[in-house]
């Protein structure tokens, strides 16, 4: 009999403990390899999004994007605002195809728990956003909106219908509804550029007069609250990007930059997953180990009976070390092949716990991944099945013989 | 010229048709949260604990109840949610919610309802959400009062039986009746299962 069918014959003599120690395997094998796969494909995933969305830069005000973000959601007033000559510096530069202003507030309706966010945009951001499909017409009067198709949820509007706005006593007409895009650009209320100015100009105003110590605001028509920029060659970012930083009060953000600040929002929840499947790895190990070192001790007298007939301590070693080597394959194989079967299940389940998820699959199965999780089969196999492999090859035959 | 209180054929025509976009406007409203339970138990109760109720919307409730107000409930509508009010042990009413469209977007009613010997009443409504122009006349007492004791099978059309909350608010007011009737067919189907 060969080594290896009497390994294998070893295994199935106590088929439940085999069958509990594979499944643990798989399980850490399965969740292991989606790992991997999910660091690339999600690395790769926002990549191809942030391209997809035909912005290369983001030209904003000066500051901390992410509080000037949360004032506008509170309903604050922003430290300050990107000139409207910002946008004709932009839109001469030769590299720069498409510059797309836009002007963003928010009005806060706190008993209803919520922030409604007005976008003020033209119709170059049509041609920026040229995925949109939009139902309906696009702006032709001052007063018209377009709706984020979450809002057209919350709201229950559609095109044709009217939306209020009583903080200020306008109306406006919804010609356009966006069908939904998967972004926070399903939550806006989209108005023409020189209206949102007006809007924020006029609250603030009015909030300036309530407040006697306050300084009237600039004209409205003077502010922006960024400009997105699409570039003829993306390539050309570096040579754009200094250029840019030479407007007064103009910060650049390039979507490099964007990409890896969202990796690394992604880090602290990818850490945490694989804490926890290092914690399955250990534990999915110490069962191989245990799984062995009680098959050898059951096996003392039958280990005495092949070292009294003729075998080495070399040929025990070998054949406990083979078992729990083919332990460990066997639960990757099914742990690679449940990986790839249920990539979509697990993908989802991962998914959840991870912030900023671009859309699509985020699990690319790559032969690297694979070559990681057999080294890291093999090595749990090695590591487990070193120690009942030494002890099954030190037992002597005449006390094993005796043993019952 | 003479002039009566009566209005033209067409001004009539054209204000039905007005009430009957509204009604199939507001019927295609669906349930939404309850946003501020405790001010509202004070309001209407005084003092009083609620617990959440959730209640599928079977094949035959639904048909019952479509066939009782008239119209289709929602696609989304298939579970409803009542949240009975306690004082001590005692029941002391149910609160339900509704988000309906008025004429500039959502308009989101709480109604609270009591058992009567002739079937579910009308305790109070109130408004929770809403963008309307007539806001303050909606959230008047001379509107939302109006509603105070009525059945579902009282009448709930704007102009016969309901009072707009202000010239021009038609739309909004006929959107706050159809939920109020929504919600009183709702809780007595429900009612008649138990």
């Amino acid at each position: 009999m060969s080594f290896f069918r009497f390994a294998l014959k070893n295994l199935f003599a106590h088929r439940t403990r085999t069958a509990l120690t594979l499944v643990s395997m798989t399980v850490a094998v399965a969740v292991l390899f989606t790992l991997l796969s999910f660091n690339r494909g999600y690395e790769r995933g926002l990549k191809s999004q942030l391209q997809a969305m035909g912005i290369h830069m983001l030209v904003v005000p000066v500051g901390c994007p992410y509080e000037a973000a949360s004032l506008i959601i509170k309903g604050g007033k922003m430290p300050g605002y990107l000139p409207a000559s910002a946008l004709d510096k932009v839109r001469e530069m030769d590299e720069v195809a498409v510059a797309a202003p836009s002007y963003m507030g928010g009005i806060v309706r706190p008993e209803e728990g919520r922030t409604d966010i007005y976008l003020g945009i033209d119709s170059a951001t049509l041609a920026l956003k040229n995925w949109w499909k939009l139902r309906g017409r696009w702006f032709e009067k001052p007063n018209d909106m377009i709706l984020g198709y979450d809002v057209t949820l919350v709201e229950l509007s559609h095109v044709g219908d009217q939306i209020y706005l009583p903080e200020l006593d306008m109306t406006f007409d919804v010609v356009g509804e966006l069908e939904p895009t998967g972004t926070e650009d399903d939550g806006f209320f989209y108005v023409p550029l020189a209206t949102a100015q007006e809007m924020f100009y006029r609250l603030e105003k009015e909030q300036a007069g309530a407040d006697s110590g306050t300084a009237a605001p600039a004209r409205g028509q003077d502010r922006l609250t960024a400009i997105s920029i699409r570039l003829r060659n993306p390539d050309d970012a570096p040579i754009v990007t200094p250029k840019l930083g030479e407007i007064k009060g103009a910060e650049v953000i390039t979507m490099g930059e964007l990409l890896g600040t969202m990796m690394s929002l992604m880090g602290s929840a990818k850490a945490l997953l694989l804490s926890i499947v290092t914690i399955i790895i250990v534990i999915s190990a110490l069962g191989v180990l245990n799984t062995v070192l009680m098959s050898v001790f059951e096996r003392t007298r039958e280990i005495g009976v092949m070292r009294a007939t003729g075998a080495s301590q070399v040929h025990v070693f070998g054949l406990v070390w083979l078992e729990t080597l083919m332990l460990s394959l066997l639960g990757g194989a099914g742990g690679l092949g449940l990986a790839v079967v249920g990539a979509r299940a697990i993908e989802g389940v991962v998914k959840r716990f991870l912030p900023l998820a671009p859309r699509g699959s985020v699990v690319a199965l790559e032969p690297a991944a694979f070559l990681i999780v057999l080294g890291f089969v093999l090595g749990i196999g090695l590591v487990a099945g070193f120690y009942p492999a030494l002890r099954a090859a030190r037992a002597r035959p005449i006390e094993a013989l005796r043993s019952e | 010229m003479v002039t009566t209180g009566r209005s033209s054929p067409s001004s009539r025509f054209g204000y039905s048709l007005a009430v009957l976009v509204a009604a199939a406007a507001a019927a295609r409203g669906g349930l939404c949260v309850w946003r501020s339970p405790d001010a509202d138990i004070a309001a209407i109760f005084g003092t009083g604990t609620y617990k959440t109720v959730f209640e599928d919307v079977t094949e035959s409730r639904q048909a019952r109840i479509e066939e009782r107000l008239g119209f289709e409930l929602d696609p989304d509508e298939t579970q409803f949610k009542f949240f009975p009010v306690f004082e001590g042990d005692s029941l002391v009413g149910t609160v339900m919610t509704h988000a309906g469209k008025g004429q500039f977007g959502a308009i989101e009613v709480v109604v609270a309802v009591v058992d009567s010997d002739s079937g579910a009443v009308v305790l109070e409504v109130r408004i929770q959400r809403d963008r309307e122009k007539a806001k303050q006349a909606l959230r008047s007492e001379a509107f939302l009062g109006q509603f105070r004791g009525r059945g579902a099978d009282d009448g709930y059309t704007v102009g016969a039986g309901v009072t707009a909350a202000a010239p021009g608010a038609e739309v909004a007011s006929q959107a706050v009746s159809t939920a109020v009737r929504k919600l009183l067919v709702v809780y007595e189907e429900f009612q008649g299962d138990e």
